[in-house]
């Protein structure tokens, strides 16, 4: 492919208005043990997400599900109409258009800031090395961080590491982006520079799926909060109205545990 | 309790066979005698793992002529100088031939063998001077006079030189290199006695040069030379050393 | 997710042949065993050309074309035994069981079965089908008998590397291969060369086996020299100072270059 051509192409015959991802009754088992149940759900293009839940729940397993880093047992997810599962689509064009972003960063110790952010596009997307660099330098113009271009990452503190892998996951210009607890393994003074980072980015309108414990976060960003309990989603809808007004037993039970 | 008596009983059945190996040293006058056995008919092993040969016959020989005791041992030639000056065995038999510079480390008996220099090439090869190897690879045994005298000789060909000679003539058979020098009654053992190489070998030719063969001695041992020296006489004078190579080379 | 491999393999590298004790990069003090062997080493050696020159110098002078077989030698057989136990490292963690039993079985196998048996059958098993010279077969034995070690080095070393870089990489759509050449395998090569290293520093001296198949390396040469000097003592000596030299040499070559490696940690 060339540079020039986008990230992937929609599968044909998809409405504009169809969702952006369809999850369609998925299971995955460890072992014996079932860490999704069943799971179905619609995300639109533009809709930002909050998925909370207690440890062990399979929120995480559900988000890694969707750029098949875990395969499911059973089931169907589709991206902008693509079965992500099928042979016939290329698993690693489709995860061109998902970024992600985990909760230990990730970051490839061996390259410079910079490389981080610029390895993707220079290697996948064939861009020259003057371009990759270009886009790698607005990136983390935006995420506040440029710089620290040229250092290792191991001479930044958690914050930036963070701020530097969502850098890294935009840089592909994703239309999606897979937040994965990305503020768990932070110091709590620097939640806020990520959270701000991620905030930025919901106002801009891009689709985001995030696994999280800021309720602060999820009350003001999410347009939809999903609450999932041993592997299945128990209870979604309006953040708002979630907080106030539960009505599952186990999301009350949860609300009251960490707020 | 028991694992204590066990061991006194150990200690006592060692003790005692050290007191029966000594009484037996000193009932008659024992010497080690070191074979390298890959160079057959003048020392090899038999099936059941036991040196003979032509060397062997002849120093069991002049053992019983003079009424010493000696216990044949396979030592591997490469290093076999180095035990015998350092006292691990008394004699070394096997086919050595008296030099000058060997002659400067150790001391040598009275000749019991007369040999020369041939050449083995692959049957239908024919070379007739050292010189024609010029550019061939050669090889031999490691530190044995064949290569002494091709190295001597100056000859512009590459020496290989092997860990016993039955892996150079392997190698000669299998193309690998195009002549062995050695020993003249090894190059004929095998070239016409040794089975698996029938019709392959071909003795090209021998050097003029005689070689004598003498059992090797560590320096200053003066009574041990005398005794052997006598005892090659003797058998010499019995006509023996004829038996062994009618025996061993079927001359 | 049940991951078997990962506490046995996590950050400790075993070290399966007795190559050299590779410096601690981080060690700055002037005396240490490294220096103190090859200060030592080389004023012996020194010691004995000066003060003894005959045969000293005669030994020395006897052995270096034997030095340069001994290099080529381990040189050409690093060449192929590194590429060699890389692939067996990436079979023998590959998901393919097929790849996977193939690159085990030859670990397996090479190495249950002594180098010299190797070397030996390499040489004369296989000249029943196709004639190679002594230094091909010695490189072939040694290159298939280190592969197999190497590759159990690469495989430690591979797996070292947390699962979250290789998540990172295939998230942003980079295919498992390239994942693994553009990730993994250049964070693993830190881990990797400190025993990969010691595999090619055992790796010469194991060449010294290879004068059984009347390959004049340093070690048949010092026999052939002992051949017809009977001078054991004076030639096994400086043979063992040249041997003590060159692999010094090589543990601090190895421990620069890991040092190099080190450029990221951010100290």
């Amino acid at each position: 492919m060339t540079a020039n051509d986008p990230p992937m192409t929609p599968g044909a015959g998809v409405p504009n208005d169809a969702p952006i991802i369809s999850v369609r009754n998925i299971w995955k088992f460890f072992g014996n043990l079932p860490a999704l149940q069943d799971v179905s759900l619609d995300v639109r293009a533009g809709e930002r997400l909050v998925l909370i839940g207690p440890s062990g729940s399979g929120k995480s397993t559900f988000l890694r599900a969707i750029n098949r880093l875990e395969e499911v047992d059973r089931g169907q997810i589709l991206v902008k109409g693509q079965n992500i599962m099928s042979r016939e689509n290329n698993i690693n064009l489709i995860r061109r258009d998902l970024g992600m972003v985990f909760q230990q960063f990730n970051l490839f110790p061996h390259k410079t800031v910079l490389q981080n952010v610029s390895m993707a596009p220079l290697k996948l997307l064939k861009l020259s090395r003057d371009e990759a660099e270009d886009r790698a330098l607005a990136l983390l113009k935006k995420v506040g961080i440029s710089d620290k271009a040229n250092v290792y990452p191991a001479m930044l503190s958690g914050g930036q590491q963070q701020r530097v892998a969502i850098a890294r996951a935009l840089a592909m210009q994703p239309s999606i982006m897979l937040f994965d607890e990305p503020t768990s393994a932070l110091d709590p003074e620097m939640v806020g520079e990520v959270l701000d980072v991620m905030v930025n980015l919901a106002e801009e309108g891009m689709t985001m799926l995030c696994v999280t414990h800021e309720m602060g976060f999820a009350r003001t960003v999410a347009d939809r909060l999903i609450f999932m309990a041993d592997g299945q989603i128990v209870e979604s809808g309006q953040p708002e109205a979630l907080f106030t007004a539960p009505r599952h037993p186990r999301l009350k039970q949860f609300l009251n545990q960490i707020l | 309790m028991k694992s204590v008596c066990r061991f006194l009983l150990g200690c006592g059945a060692l003790l005692l066979g050290l007191t029966v190996c000594a009484g037996q040293t000193f009932a008659k006058e024992k010497y080690i005698v070191a074979s390298d056995c890959t160079w057959p008919p003048m020392e090899f092993l038999n099936d059941q793992k036991q040196v003979q040969g032509y060397s062997t016959d002849f120093i069991r020989a002049v053992a019983e002529a003079v009424g010493i005791e000696v216990e044949v041992r396979n030592i591997a030639w490469d290093g076999i100088f180095g035990g015998v000056a350092t006292g691990q065995y008394d004699i070394v038999a096997s086919s050595t031939t008296i030099t000058e510079e060997r002659k400067k480390q150790f001391d040598f008996t009275d000749p019991y063998f007369e040999v020369h220099q041939a050449v083995i090439v692959p049957a239908g090869k024919q070379v007739s001077t050292l010189a024609d190897l010029k550019g061939k690879k050669v090889g031999g045994q490691i530190a044995t006079t064949g290569i002494f005298v091709m190295r001597n000789a100056k000859v512009d060909c590459e020496l290989k030189e092997y860990d016993d000679v039955g892996l150079a003539i392997q190698d000669l058979v299998g193309g690998r290199i195009d002549a062995v020098i050695c020993d003249d009654p090894v190059a004929m053992y095998y070239v016409n006695m040794k089975k698996d190489y029938a019709g392959k070998l071909n003795l090209s030719f021998k050097t003029e040069d005689k070689e004598l063969y003498g059992f090797t001695i560590k320096k200053g041992r003066e009574d041990l030379l005398k005794k052997l020296n006598e005892g090659i006489a003797k058998v010499k004078a019995a006509g023996l050393d004829k038996e062994f190579a009618k025996k061993w080379m079927g001359q | 997710m049940p991951e078997p491999d990962e506490n046995h393999s996590k950050g400790n590298i075993v070290l399966v042949t007795d190559g050299a004790s590779i410096p601690d990069p981080r060690e700055w003090r002037l005396i240490n065993a490294w220096s103190i062997s090859l200060a030592g080493a080389i004023c012996v050696l020194a010691g004995l050309f000066l003060f003894s020159p005959d045969p000293y110098e005669r030994i020395v002078r006897y052995l270096p074309d034997g030095m340069l077989v001994t290099f080529k030698i381990t040189i050409m057989s690093i060449c192929f035994a590194v590429p060699l136990g890389l692939l067996t490292g990436l079979g023998r963690i590959s998901r393919n069981r097929g790849i996977n039993l193939i690159a085990s079985t030859y670990v397996e196998i090479i190495r249950g079965i002594p180098l010299l048996v190797q070397l030996f059958y390499i040489y004369y098993a296989l000249s029943r089908f196709v004639t190679v010279s002594g230094t091909t077969s010695a490189v072939i034995a040694i290159s298939i008998c280190y592969g197999a070690y190497m590759g159990e080095v690469f495989r430690a070393g591979i797996s070292a590397i947390p699962k979250g870089q290789t998540e990172a990489a295939r998230s942003l759509g980079f295919s498992r291969v390239q994942t693994m050449f553009l990730v993994v395998l250049p964070q693993a090569w830190r881990t990797i060369l400190p025993p990969v290293g010691n595999e090619c520093i055992a790796m010469l001296k194991d060449t010294a086996l290879v004068s059984i198949m009347a390959v004049p390396d340093i070690m048949q040469r010092a026999r052939s020299f002992v051949g017809t000097t009977y001078l054991y003592f004076e030639t096994y000596t400086v043979v063992a100072l040249v041997y003590l030299i060159i692999t010094l040499l090589l543990s601090k070559a190895v421990s620069i270059m890991e040092s190099r490696l080190n450029y990221y940690d951010g100290k």
